[in-house]
């Protein structure tokens, strides 16, 4: 077969390829894994649009100075990539495209953000209706640190940190979940409580002690492990979801799964700050 | 040597992918070890580079049917510098390059004030963020420096390195080939270019976000110089077509300057090293063109460095705001 010919058909299967693999992404929902919603009818379009030009490639007359193509394994590229990217489990991809909204508001130069937004935030998709963090306001934290959690098998609620990911868990609970954290607090139950669930808090200080908040977040272990009220600790968990009833209603919050209960010293300071 | 001779062979895809292949090799050995959790780096990695290249798909295909598009219009050689601004094709295809400004200043910011680089800002950075603004102001500074640096050196009579491979090597197309044939084959060509150099330089990019260690950025952070200078270097090497640079440049928000952000978009569009490299093959006149094109971009470069580390630019982007 004449070369030309053969690395013409080429670029034509790779054409009509891409739009086979964005027809079947689009049509699975898996689109939606990785681009914002809004943006899907635009790339079925450019889809249509490599299409045609694959069959036009196929069927139709070609210039004569036709300028020379190789080099096309690149093209497989992406394929493997998006492949290996249906596995991802967080929330959609594209949340982390685009400025994340805290620089821009870190830096002066403004923000359309509403509240939290570290780099993990799935921007500009609504809030569940279930989310709730209880009574404390949702100021932001303007630690210099601001890891996106997406890279973190293990996500450690560190002094600095606490409070960030303390909102983000309850925000964006999803973000959370099946994945393993780390944290340090004191010990408290509820009398409504079940037997091996108990709560692990920080304070809040605003301004002062009087009305620090507490920052609970709800533990179930095993009952031999749950440790006295007052005791700190230091768990590893998996972080999971259940459902609690309240005088407003029931909702979900977010659980955390126990693996390991470790009793600690108390901190000398044992407050955290919102900023 | 007269520029009758043959041109040396120099195969741009190879240099290009050559260059991919070494960073990607260096990232690996510089950034690997870092990498604690190397599967979930890798999904993590896998799901960030498809969501950029889908995203920006539509733009490719859009610059693509552009430049394509322009390729049906006659211009005279006596069209006006505005007429080619306005009609300027955002082009990869070497032998689009004919239709480029000869303007230093035209051919800067006609890639850099395309309307679908500017539309690829707003939607990367968000139009309501500031950094569009800023963008189109500082871009404004920057080309406008350059372009005058540029002409002070002589550089008045620029022939790019696209049209300079395109009078020494390639064939032009057929003013016989019926207009569907040459719009078919000019799209074909140009999408399978801002294809293959979005594929590669997404790739690259987003490894180098995801594998970069927190105290090499906390490094650039402190060093908005030496941040600029990467940035500079990395737009440079990946040459990574107009509209889709904002995309890649926005992943580095806030962990580099506002400078270094600025200038990889600005680099990618104005002096990528896809524009240099093909008149490498070319010629006498053809060739010092290169040479005078090389010292234009170092010292636009250097422009950028200069103006963007300064303190005014972090006032005049909150002013701008």
């Amino acid at each position: 077969m004449n070369t030309e010919l053969l690395k013409r058909r080429l670029w034509a299967a790779i054409l009509l390829g891409y739009f086979a693999a964005i027809l079947v992404l689009a049509l699975s929902g898996g689109l939606l894994r990785f681009v914002e919603p809004r943006a899907v009818r635009a790339i079925v379009l450019s889809a249509g649009v490599m299409a045609m030009l694959g069959v036009a490639r196929l069927i139709g007359p070609v210039a004569p100075s036709g300028s020379p193509q190789h080099g096309f394994v690149v093209f497989l590229l992406p394929l493997v990539f998006v492949l290996i990217g249906t596995r991802y489990s967080g929330p959609p991809a594209s949340a982390f495209l685009g400025v994340d909204r805290s620089a821009l508001a870190a830096v002066g130069l403004g923000s359309d953000s509403q509240g939290i937004s570290p780099a993990a935030l799935q921007l500009g998709r609504p809030h569940n209706a279930d989310s709730h963090a209880g009574t404390v306001p949702r100021e932001i934290s303007s630690v210099a640190e601001d890891p996106s959690i997406i890279d973190m098998q293990t996500v450690r609620f560190d002094e600095e940190l606490f409070f960030r990911y303390y909102s983000l868990i309850y925000e964006q609970r999803d973000l959370f979940e099946g994945r393993s954290v780390v944290l340090r607090g004191f010990v408290g139950r509820e009398p409504s409580f079940a037997a091996q669930r108990f709560y692990v808090a920080r304070r809040l200080l605003w301004c002062c002690t009087l009305d620090a908040s507490l920052l609970p977040l709800l533990v179930e272990s095993d009952r031999g492990a749950v440790p006295r009220e007052g005791q700190w600790v230091e768990i590893e968990a998996v972080v999971d979801a259940t459902q609690i009833s309240s005088d407003s209603g029931t909702q979900t919050v977010p659980l955390l799964r126990a693996t390991a209960v470790r009793e600690v010293e108390a901190p000398e300071f044992e407050y955290v700050f919102p900023f | 040597m007269t520029e009758s001779e043959t041109p040396r062979s120099f195969n741009l895809a190879h240099a290009v992918i050559a260059v991919y292949i070494g960073l990607a090799l260096a990232a690996v050995v510089l950034l690997g070890p870092s990498l604690a959790q190397p599967a979930t780096a890798l999904v993590a990695l896998s799901a960030r580079y498809a969501s950029l290249l889908l995203t920006t798909l539509p733009l490719v295909v859009a610059a693509s049917l552009w430049s394509a598009a322009v390729n049906l219009i006659p211009l005279r050689a006596s069209s006006t510098s505005t007429l080619r601004c306005v009609l300027q094709p955002l082009p990869i295809d070497p032998r689009l390059s004919g239709q480029r400004p000869r303007h230093p200043a035209g051919l800067a910011a006609s890639a850099a004030w395309h309307p679908l680089t500017l539309v690829a800002v707003a939607v990367a950075f968000g139009v309501n963020s500031g950094f569009t603004l800023f963008f189109v102001v500082f871009s404004a500074v920057v080309v406008s420096v350059a372009a005058l640096t540029w002409r002070r050196l002589g550089g008045s009579a620029i022939v790019d390195g696209g049209s300079a491979r395109a009078d020494a090597a390639d064939k032009p197309l057929s003013a016989d080939t019926p207009p569907a044939t040459r719009f078919s084959d000019m799209l074909s060509t140009e999408l399978y270019h801002r294809l293959r150099l979005t594929v590669l330089g997404l790739l690259i990019v987003v490894a180098i976000h995801v594998a970069t260690p927190p105290a090499l950025v906390r490094f650039f952070t402190a060093h908005p110089a030496v941040s600029v200078l990467a940035t500079v270097l990395l737009a440079f090497l990946l040459s990574m077509p107009a509209e889709v640079a904002p995309f890649a440049a926005a992943l580095f928000f806030g962990t580099t300057s506002h400078g270094a952000v600025l200038a990889f978009v600005l680099v990618s569009a104005i002096c990528p090293a896809r524009a240099l490299l093909p008149a490498w093959n070319a010629t006498g006149a053809a060739r010092a063109s290169v040479i005078r094109s090389s010292l234009g971009f170092a010292l636009a470069a250097t422009a950028l460095i200069v103006l963007l580390t300064l303190p005014i630019s972090d006032f005049a982007a909150g002013g701008l705001w």
